[in-house]
Formats: C-alpha cells, sequence, structure tokens
C-alpha cells in the first residue's frame, strides 16, 4: 500500500437488530484503485458499501471507522455528508430501474448533481448533462436527454447511472453489483464504459460482486467477505493465484470457467462452508450426502404410444410460434403482436441435456413454458415422445403433467409460503391420488434425503431455509413424480456459485440414474459447457445456431454466439480478457 | 412474510409503538364481551319502560340515564351494542364470504369472463351505497335479516374487487405455474395455492368492511330503515333521542360516543393489521 490511503475503513460493523451483517470489516483503497468486495448472498459485501456512504437506515447501528483522506465520515454531520456524497463519494446501484427517479428526465437528474455540487447556471448544467450522456456512449445524446427512465434499455440506464455517478469528478465511485442484472453482452459494455470513465477521471472504484469472472477483469485489489468478516484480501494475482485461505480457494475454484472444455463426468467443485467455517448456528444444515437408496415413486404411468424407445425424440419441437397481442383489450383484433417464439425446431434425445441459450426477452422462457403445457403455442407443433402436446386431453395430460416437470428459476416465487416443506414436495402425488396422507409424508422424507436435505425438515415452511435449499427443495418437487423429463427455467442462476455446484452435481446424478432429459434453460454460457450435451442459442425468438455443446464452445458460426461468448468474464488473469492493466 | 403475519401482528401489538393499537383492540374484546353476554348480565331491562322517570340525567339508579320511555340507557347501549356489532359483523362475514368466492372464481376464469365479472362489479362499486340500500330497505320493509343481507351484498363488490386483484398477483406467481405443472386443477389451485395467501388482505379487507357496515347500519337505523323499535341499535337511539336533545342531551350523546369509540378502535386495529400486511408502506 502507498503511504495515503483514499478511503480507509476500519473494524466497520453494522448491526440490523440482533443480526450483525458486516463484523469488523477493514481495508484501504488508494487513490485511482480499483477494491473488489467479493462475496456470496447474505456476506454483507452491499451493507459495507452502503454504509461508506452513510446510506443505512437510521435503526440501523454502525461502528467502526470511515476515513476519507483522513477526514472521519462516521461523525460527519449530515449536511457534510450531503457534500461528500455525489462530489466525493459516488455510488451505482444494482437496479438502474429504481435507483433513477421515474419521474424525471434523465438529463434533468444529470444536471441536479451539477447543480448541486457547482455554481453553475441550470442552463450550464443541462449542456454539461447532455455532453456526459454523449461521454457515456449514448447516441443523439440531446433528445435521450429529455427521455424518462422508462423508456430507456437497461443497459443505457445503467450508462445514465454512470454519467449521474462520474458527474462530479469523484475521488472514489462505490459499484453496488451494477451489471448483475444486465445481459452478459451489456454487462461486458457497462464494464468497459465505467472502467474508461474511470482511467479518464482517475477516480478509486470499490466495486461489490459475487462473480468472480467480473473481478478477474478489474481488480488490483480484492477483498473477500464471509457472514460480514473479511475472509482474506490481497492483490488480485494474490487472490486468484497463491490465496491462502480455504474458502478463497474453494471459492475460485468453484468460480465456473467457460474456457475449460467438455469433460464427460467431471463433477462441479463445491464450497463445503461448513467444514470451512463450522456449522453456521439457526440454518438448517444439509445432510451429508443425497443416498442413493432412498425408495423412488412407482413407474409413471405410461402415456399410450410411448414407451421408451431411444428412436423417438423425447422431445421434438417444429416451427413453433408463439406471438402475445398487446393491447387491444377485449376485442380480437388492435393493438401490437411480439412474436415472443419466432419459429423454433428443436429436437433433444431420451436422456441427455440440451441448453437453451438466450439473454431477457430472447423468448426461451415462453418456449420452456410452452413445452411444459403452461402455456401454449400460436402454432406449430411440440411432440413429447412423438405425441402432440397441445392435443392432449383428460388422462393423457395427467400422464403428460407426471413425466414433464418444471423447476423454476426463482425458490422464493416457487414454494407457496404457506405449505410446509413436506405438502410442497408431495402435492404431486396427492394431485394424482397416488398415495394417501401416512405414505405422502414417508414419501416427502424420502425425497428430501434424496436432494441431500435432512428428512426431519418436512413440516418446515420455505421461509426457513435457504436459497439453495429452496431450489433443492422445488427440484424434490419436481422429482415426486418420477419424471421422464425436466423443463429447468433459469434453475440455477439465482444461485450462489458454491450451492449451484451442488445442484449441478444433484441434476446429474439424477440424470444418470433415471436417464432424464433436460431441457436446461439459462442466459449463463459458463455453467453449460460441463452440463450440456448440445446447446442451442436463442436470439429474439428465434434459434441463431445449435450443435453439439464443444463444437459451439470451440468454433461457433454465428456471430451472435460469438458475441456472447467473448462477452462471458473469465476468470483467468490473462490480459487479453483484463479491461485494465494487472497491478505491479 | 405471509406465513408469519399472524406471529408478526401479535409482536407489533405488544411493542410500545403500537400502544393505541393494542389499547384499541383490549377495548374491542371488552365490548365484544360485554355485548355477547348482555342477556346474563346484572342490568336492567332494555326495555322496561319507566313512565315516571323520563329523559333523566346520570343517577345512581340509571348511570347514562333514562330515555323518552324511561329505559335504561347503559341497559339499551349494552343491548345495542348487540345487536349493531352483530349487523355488521354479520354483514361483513356476508360480504367476505361471498366476495371471496367471487373474487377468487372470477381471478381463475380466464381473461374473458374476468373483463366482463370486474365492469359488472365496478358498476356495482360506483353505485351510491346509501342510496341503494335505502332503496332496497325502503322497498324490502326493515329486519334484520333484510339489513344484514343489503349492508352485505352492498360491500360485497369491494370485497371482490381486493380479492380478485389480489388473486391476479398470486396467479402469476411461480409456485402456482409450479402446480399446474404438476397436474393440480383450478379447484386445487384456489384451495392450497390462491386461499392461503389471500388470508392476510381479507382480514384487513374484513377490518376496514366493519367500521363501513357499522356506520352503515347506524345510518340506516338513524332514518328509520333499519333496526325497528323497540330492538334497540346505536344508531336508531341517536335517531330517536336526537329529539329530545334540548331537554336532555347526554341521552343522545352516548349511544354516539359508543359508535365512535368503536369504530375508531377498528380503525387502529385496521391500521396496524395494514401496517404488518404491508411493512414498507409504514413511515
Amino acid at each position: 500500500m502507498t503511504a495515503a490511503p483514499l478511503l480507509s475503513v476500519r473494524d466497520l460493523s453494522v448491526r440490523f437488530g440482533d443480526f450483525l451483517a458486516v463484523d469488523g470489516v477493514g481495508f484501504d483503497v488508494a487513490p485511482g484503485e480499483v477494491v473488489c468486495i467479493v462475496g456470496e448472498s447474505g456476506s454483507g459485501k452491499s451493507v459495507t458499501g452502503r454504509a461508506i456512504m452513510g446510506l443505512l437506515d437510521g435503526s440501523v447501528r454502525r461502528s467502526g471507522e470511515i476515513l476519507l483522506r483522513g477526514e472521519a465520515l462516521q461523525d460527519a454531520s449530515e449536511k457534510r455528508m450531503n457534500a461528500v456524497r455525489g462530489k466525493e463519494i459516488s455510488m451505482i446501484f444494482q437496479e438502474p430501474m429504481t435507483a433513477l427517479n421515474p419521474g424525471m428526465r434523465v438529463g434533468a437528474q444529470i444536471a441536479e448533481v451539477l447543480l448541486l455540487h457547482f455554481p453553475v447556471t441550470r442552463a450550464e448544467a443541462m449542456r454539461r448533462a447532455v455532453a456526459l450522456l454523449e461521454r457515456v456512449g449514448i447516441r443523439d445524446a440531446k433528445t435521450r436527454a429529455r427521455a424518462f427512465p422508462h423508456e430507456l434499455s437497461g443497459g443505457m440506464r445503467q450508462r445514465v447511472m454512470i454519467a449521474i455517478a462520474c458527474a462530479a469528478d469523484p475521488a472514489l465511485i462505490i459499484a453496488d453489483e451494477p451489471t448483475t442484472a444486465l445481459d452478459v453482452t451489456v454487462q461486458a459494455q457497462v464494464l468497459e464504459l465505467l472502467f474508461k470513465m474511470q482511467r479518464e477521471l482517475g477516480s478509486a472504484v470499490v466495486f461489490v460482486t459475487h462473480d468472480l469472472g467480473v473481478v478477474a477483469g478489474i481488480a488490483d485489489r480484492v477483498v473477500v467477505l464471509y457472514r460480514g468478516k473479511v475472509v482474506e484480501q490481497g492483490t488480485v494475482t494474490e487472490i486468484f493465484t497463491r490465496a491462502q485461505h480455504p474458502y478463497t480457494r474453494a471459492l475460485i475454484a468453484a468460480a465456473p470457467d467457460v474456457e475449460l472444455p467438455r469433460t464427460p463426468g467431471l463433477r462441479f467443485p463445491t464450497v463445503d462452508t461448513d467444514a470451512i467455517f463450522g456449522r453456521a448456528d439457526g440454518a438448517p444444515a444439509s445432510a451429508p450426502a443425497p443416498s442413493s437408496a432412498a425408495p423412488v415413486p412407482a413407474a409413471p404411468a405410461s402415456l399410450a404410444g410411448t414407451e421408451e424407445d431411444a428412436a423417438t425424440p423425447a422431445l421434438e419441437l417444429r416451427d413453433l410460434h408463439r406471438t402475445f397481442r398487446l393491447g387491444g383489450g377485449l376485442l380480437p383484433f388492435g393493438g401490437k403482436s411480439l412474436h415472443a417464439v419466432n419459429g423454433v425446431s428443436l429436437t433433444i434425445a431420451p436422456g441427455t441435456t440440451t441448453a437453451l441459450i438466450g439473454e431477457s426477452g430472447s423468448g426461451k422462457s415462453t418456449l420452456g413454458r410452452c413445452v411444459a403445457r403452461l402455456d401454449r403455442p400460436t402454432s406449430g407443433d411440440i411432440l413429447y415422445r412423438g405425441r402432440d402436446v397441445v392435443a392432449l386431453r383428460g388422462d393423457e395430460l395427467m400422464a403428460f403433467r407426471r413425466q414433464v416437470q418444471t423447476i423454476f428459476q426463482d425458490p422464493f416465487a416457487s414454494l407457496n409460503p404457506r405449505r410446509t416443506v413436506g405438502e410442497a414436495v408431495t402435492d404431486g402425488l396427492a394431485i394424482h391420488g397416488l398415495a394417501g396422507r401416512e405414505e405422502r409424508h414417508e414419501r416427502a422424507r424420502a425425497l428430501l434425503a434424496r436432494v441431500g436435505l435432512d428428512p426431519d425438515y418436512v413440516s418446515r415452511y420455505p421461509h426457513q431455509f435457504s436459497g439453495g435449499q429452496r431450489q433443492r427443495i422445488a427440484i424434490a418437487r419436481a422429482l415426486a413424480l418420477d419424471p421422464r423429463f425436466i423443463v429447468a427455467d433459469e434453475a440455477v442462476s439465482a444461485l450462489d456459485v458454491s450451492v449451484r455446484a451442488q445442484v449441478l452435481n444433484l441434476l446429474s446424478d439424477l440424470q444418470d440414474e433415471h436417464r432424464l432429459s433436460f431441457l436446461f434453460i439459462t442466459h449463463d454460457l459458463s455453467t453449460v459447457r460441463q452440463f450440456a450435451d448440445r446447446v442451442a442459442i436463442m436470439r429474439a425468438g428465434e434459434i441463431v445456431e445449435d450443435g453439439e455443446t464443444e463444437a459451439i464452445f470451440t468454433d461457433p458460426q454465428h456471430e451472435y454466439t460469438r458475441s456472447l461468448l467473448a462477452a462471458v468474464p473469465r476468470i483467468h488473469l490473462e490480459s487479453a480478457h483484463r479491461l485494465r492493466p494487472l497491478p505491479a | 412474510m405471509t406465513t408469519t403475519f399472524l406471529s408478526t401482528f401479535l409482536r407489533e401489538l405488544g411493542s410500545r409503538r403500537n400502544l393505541a393499537a393494542s389499547a384499541a383492540l383490549l377495548f374491542l374484546l371488552v365490548v365484544a364481551v360485554l355485548s355477547a353476554a348482555a342477556p346474563l348480565l346484572p342490568i336492567q331491562d332494555p326495555l322496561a319502560i319507566d313512565t315516571l322517570n323520563i329523559l333523566s340525567g346520570p343517577s345512581q339508579a340509571h348511570w347514562l340515564g333514562t330515555d323518552e320511555l324511561g329505559r335504561d340507557i347503559l341497559s339499551r347501549i349494552i343491548h345495542g351494542g348487540r345487536i349493531s356489532l352483530g349487523v355488521a359483523l354479520s354483514a361483513v362475514l356476508l360480504a367476505g364470504v361471498l366476495g371471496t368466492l367471487l373474487g377468487v372464481l372470477i381471478g381463475f376464469c380466464g381473461p374473458r369472463v374476468e373483463a366482463v365479472a370486474m365492469r359488472l362489479i365496478d358498476v356495482f362499486v360506483s353505485l351510491p351505497e346509501i342510496f341503494v340500500a335505502l332503496i332496497a330497505l325502503a322497498l324490502l320493509g326493515g329486519g334484520l335479516g333484510t339489513l344484514i343481507g343489503t349492508i352485505g351484498l352492498i360491500y360485497c363488490p369491494q370485497f371482490a374487487r381486493v380479492v380478485y386483484n389480489m388473486t391476479r398477483s398470486i396467479r402469476a406467481r411461480e409456485h402456482v405455474l409450479a402446480a399446474r405443472s404438476l397436474g393440480a386443477g383450478r379447484l386445487w389451485l384456489i384451495r392450497h395455492e390462491a386461499l392461503p395467501n389471500l388470508y392476510s388482505i381479507i382480514a384487513v379487507q374484513a377490518s376496514v368492511t366493519f367500521s363501513f357496515a357499522l356506520l352503515m347500519e347506524a345510518g340506516l337505523s338513524f332514518l328509520g330503515l333499519g333496526v325497528q323499535p323497540p330492538t334497540p341499535s346505536w344508531g336508531q337511539m341517536v335517531g330517536i333521542l336526537k329529539n329530545y336533545i334540548y331537554i336532555n342531551p347526554w341521552s343522545a350523546v352516548f349511544p354516539g360516543l359508543a359508535l365512535f369509540f368503536v369504530v375508531l378502535a377498528v380503525n387502529l386495529v385496521g391500521d396496524l393489521l395494514q401496517d404488518v400486511l404491508n411493512p414498507e408502506l409504514r413511515k
């Protein structure tokens, strides 16, 4: 470290009621330096960022020192803090839609910062705001300055946020997961912009993120947090090449590597926090290992004419269209239409995994819902084992429902908060009248054990579990009916890397044991290289390219596939992927 | 959040910040017990006429005085509360059960039924309540059954609308999709996925409706279209005793105060329910 840090955080603790969110965190930021604060959900990384800005609720207790060029900000008056915020330290938030004022034109929002901190006229502030918009790469800035936030795309909004953050030439920018809500190609552009601005202004950046790939591309130094404590800190080279702490090493090992060639049978490395830190009290533990001995539910009723047959594809889509009518009300005409799925054809062989990759709005979820018959295609055929899914009725539909299951993205939304975990996982059995109350209870225990959870948790409610555990419960629910085909819609995207690895390993095991077929819908290219047999790339309702996973990753044909692949943050420190030079 | 609705509510009740709401709940409990147990209480007969002692002020024998026929006002307020609260409660139950069923069913019946049914409900919600009630009661005559039915039906569409809107948001949740993908039919979705997640908002809506129903009953009985004499109700007592306000102002004030404090208490408890349900709206 150089002699005079710009920012010095010492022994920072933040307490929400009885919960210690940040526990004695300390680190320095030199002028012009990029420090990444890395951690999984609940590690206190965002709270740390906000605590520096003094942006916590009054009811939250904060202790420790926050020194900006030696000035103690923790004791500063609100008046002084207002002068610091925006001028000395500015902040970029994860979700620009909620961080921008929805009722104010974006140009005026940038001008506001200038008016607050500089003796300029409104006209001059507006002129500078337009110049800033140009600087952050917004074309036709003069017109765009008069737009409201909702009229801009997510990436453009984040550019506006960056313009606001840079408006007063701050010495320090705190960026709290600024690209997490963005698509991977947009993320790459926004990161590039942020660090171009950083270079030009010479600001220091505290970058809060969960994504080690992003860290590898931008950081000078890294602070690793776990449950509010600093586990380890050091230069980016130290952390990535010779980390001292087992948690840091495990975290880096578990981070998906898009450049690692597909190795059949490879297990995803997991982070065993229980072994590293000891059991956290309160949180239910995971059972040590899923036991294959757990009783497997009865074989499913056969769908007439759909006997196991390696020659018949598990799923075949032929020229599938799904069009939504926007506006137009009750009348069958008028309004605009949106082609969410526009002529998709795809074949999935039994027992294999096909990854469907697309960015937001590409229609991939709509496609998944059509496959699971949760939505109806406008035209085209969906053949499940040779049978037309749309035409299924009565008993045949019920048999289909048993064989095809969906796992959703958000384990907090996909479990009914009012039903116990035991009820949730055996709902399928109850709906199909396959087991009485007693038997369902036994099955629930077996299913929880199957996904690596303690069977005694059957009578708990979903809110008592962590995100990863909830996703396993959702998987247990999908398994209850012994399905043949699973549509996983961003099933691991919301999970921390450590938990994601466990869930992916579990899904692989299940596939091996039961010859399951997966339609694995995701926006995240980095996990699928190891997981999927085939990959289909979807954009604007159409599949632009599909093929064997390795072929797609090593020799992408379509330009869009190439840009997607190039945009994935790499976990390596090679200069080709760095947005900034490595620190000496 | 909804899972812990009741426990959060109870915890909030205990906190200092919500002293007024706790006091209001305690007050309502006392009023409810007194009303329910009115016939068993050692109080005077609310119908016993004492022509020698009419419109008297508070005294040892009659703590709150007597009315125009010499009946004990305290006793009539307690018995009247039994009627007023009973009518309001029954009306809320009617509105709640019917409105919830309507709201949930409409929410699960597809876009066309939805569009038509909700416009119809909008029509009912936009009718002036007291006007509709006056016409209904004038045509059908007074009587407890008609009164409860009228008030219940008047507040039913509002209930249906609140429940319907909540149902729509629940319907879009992934756990409902998950249940559908397991093969769940409409009835299962309503029973297991929607209703349990609606209870908290139903509780809030019921508390709001309860104070409206109480005031509606009072208004109608005040006008002589509601509870018929000699059976007492608070609004009817105010309505009759207002004629004697120059002789003895006390007599009309007491039933009015009873109404005022009960409605205030219901609103305080309702606000707390609302806060627990939507913590982000709290200041």
